[in-house]
């Protein structure tokens, strides 16, 4: 319960700063409504040419085109965080704050942003609908009412789906996968038509492997009062968008797999993306701090006696170093106890002091 | 890359939606061939269409560095009429040549002769398309200045540039082929400006637009160019005439 109150205030947040700029917005929804209905535009202009497509009018046509236009909207809108997933929050290292929080991710990443313009697009699908109420013979029902309702939803659950397990690819690949396009977008281009008008191996692909057919064709040719190609029982086609709701659950699962796959890209510079590890600690330096510290003097001695730019080796006639190499520098040793100090002196100011506690 | 791949499968949709139209439909303005070649055309050269203000004059009247634009000795539209071209020519050719390719030959060479591009319908057709989808660019440049002229003006990226990508896709016949609209409309569709971008070049190709009505199709690409242009520069000279420049 808690967590649809955090979404409400994530949605809240993110619709009211949309509408900082009422002008822009408003345009924004009419750009998205314009570019989304010269598209029925261009279906309308084919069949006023070809009368119909395999024996569907447009009345059909536009209750295809609707509903997954609408199912597809509302997806989009509601999981716009996950696609922009990969850039933003992987790649970025910024999924480590989310995980920080005690809050589902995938509610987080769902209330990262909402797209309130989709409702040029929702508009335009409402419309599209609408025609389809005017044009098809359909025989309303209270029955098909809540069939289409239920396509709707089971059509969202499976966008959904597709949206979260497109960004779940990228907790292994950190990038975006647009290729994934082919699937949301491609599938409904396909699915504004009945699925019997195409090849079979590609009707069976969007019933079978991405079954974008189960959230539009299967249960609106019930509607309609068409058979459906698979020759499948109303009741079967009916229950169909219930595939949706089993491939959100799917995905949120993957979605889960992919979170325990996190690596953070944080913190490791631009090399490409390495596994975080905690800084690995030498062994016995852990164990003993003298011995570390003993290590440390004698790495600071061979530094001053190697030469370079730092500390300039003066040599004898015959190329040995003359010790001290530098006027400037001065090493100091003395002895406390059993381990060595060393004090190194460029200048007068004190650069290097062995740390090495007495024992 | 991934752009490409999607473009490509929306074309391959469009073309199963429309084998499935002709499908049992008598005769039309153009076969099934011509309409499938028409698709591929307009997928190799969708990013030609002026969807889009030049996004980096948009960024510089935004910052202000428009006034460097300003000091320039060069006459103002012309410069970024030709800056506009080449962000266009860049982002055409790269898409427009693979896709081509992978449509005209290797889909032949897959089996799929009769879903791929065909040649040019001959050979005076090709040189006219080449002239043709030139013209097609010039135009479509012009446009964009059009575009670009109003986002300068209201400093907003909304507006025209909001709208622009709807109105060219649908009259230009990105979206259908002009000739598959309705034959009353054929000639006002033809006459349109828009018609230049998309319609006259793909046509001239797949030979539908031959002779004295392709020489035409490439006159009016022409024409509108240049009404197009001489609009966009005495309205872009009246607003920067009065432009204030944003910064300081």
């Amino acid at each position: 319960m808690n967590g649809i109150r955090l979404y409400g205030r994530y949605a809240a947040v993110s619709i009211l700063s949309q509408m900082q700029y009422p002008v822009a917005f408003v345009l924004q929804v009419l750009a998205q409504f314009a570019n989304a209905f010269v598209g029925f535009i261009g279906i309308w202009a084919l069949f006023a040419r070809f009368g119909a497509i395999r024996g569907w009018q447009l009345g059909d046509i536009a209750l295809f085109y609707g509903t997954i236009t609408l199912s597809f909207t509302i997806a989009d809108a509601l999981g716009r965080g996950f696609e922009q997933f990969g850039p933003e929050f992987v790649k970025t290292g910024n999924f480590d704050r989310l995980l920080l929080r005690p809050r589902p991710t995938c509610l987080q990443v769902a209330g990262h942003e909402l797209r309130p313009t989709a409702i040029g697009k929702l508009i335009q699908g409402a419309l599209v609908l609408a025609i389809a109420f005017r044009l098809a013979p359909i025989a309303w029902t209270p029955g098909d009412a809540v069939l289409l309702v239920w396509t709707v939803t089971g059509g969202v659950a499976i966008f959904c789906s597709l949206l979260i397990a497109r960004a779940t690819l990228a907790f292994w690949t950190v990038e975006s996968l647009e290729v994934a396009n082919i699937v949301t977008h491609g599938g409904v281009e396909a699915g504004q038509y009945p699925l019997d008008i195409y090849a079979r191996w590609f009707r069976d692909a969007l019933l079978f492997v991405v079954p974008i057919g189960c959230v539009g064709y299967l249960p609106l040719t019930v509607i309609l009062g068409h058979p459906n190609a698979l020759g499948a029982p109303a009741w079967v086609a009916a229950a169909c968008p219930l595939i949706g709701w089993f491939f959100l659950a799917a995905s949120l699962l993957l979605w889960g797999l992919g979170v325990r796959h996190y690596r953070s890209t944080g913190g490791w510079g631009t090399r490409g993306r390495r596994r975080a590890r905690p800084m690995k600690v030498e062994p016995d330096a852990a164990r003993s701090p003298v011995r570390a510290a003993a290590e440390m003097d004698e790495r600071v001695l061979a530094l001053v006696d190697s030469g370079g730019e730092d500390f300039p080796v003066a040599t004898d006639r015959s190329g040995r170093p003359v010790q001290p190499a530098d006027p400037a520098t001065r090493v100091s040793r003395r002895s406390v106890g059993r381990a060595p100090r060393i004090t190194l002196e460029r200048d007068g100011i004190t650069v290097y002091q062995s740390s090495s506690s007495t024992p | 890359m991934a752009g490409f791949v999607t473009q490509y499968w929306w074309g391959a949709v469009k073309i199963l939606v429309l084998a499935a139209f002709y499908d049992g439909a008598g005769r039309q303005p153009i076969s099934l061939d011509q309409a499938i070649g028409y698709t591929w055309l307009g997928q190799a050269f969708l990013v030609m269409l002026p969807w889009y203000a030049d996004p980096d004059v948009v960024e510089m009247v935004r910052s202000g560095a428009v006034a460097y634009e300003r000091l320039r000795p060069v006459e103002t539209y012309g410069y970024w009429y030709v800056r506009s071209f080449a962000w266009m020519a860049a982002r055409v050719l790269p898409r427009a040549v693979p896709m081509i390719v992978l449509s005209a030959v290797v889909l032949p060479l897959v089996g799929l002769e009769a879903w791929s591009l065909r040649p040019p319908a001959g050979f005076v057709a090709a040189m006219l398309f080449v002239v043709s989808i030139s013209a097609a660019a010039l135009l479509s440049t012009a446009m964009v200045q059009l575009v670009t002229c109003t986002v300068v003006a209201t400093l907003s990226a909304g507006g025209a540039n909001a709208l622009a990508p709807a109105v060219s896709n649908l009259l230009s016949g990105a979206i259908v082929a002009l000739t598959l609209f309705s034959s009353g409309l054929h000639t006002a569709l033809f006459l349109q400006p828009f018609a230049g971008l998309v319609d006259i070049p793909y046509r001239i190709y797949l030979g539908d637009l031959a002779g004295a009505d392709a020489i035409a199709g490439i006159g009016l690409q022409f024409g509108w160019t240049a009404v197009l242009a001489v609009a966009g520069r005495a309205y872009l000279n009246r607003i920067l005439a009065q432009l204030l420049v944003q910064g300081g």
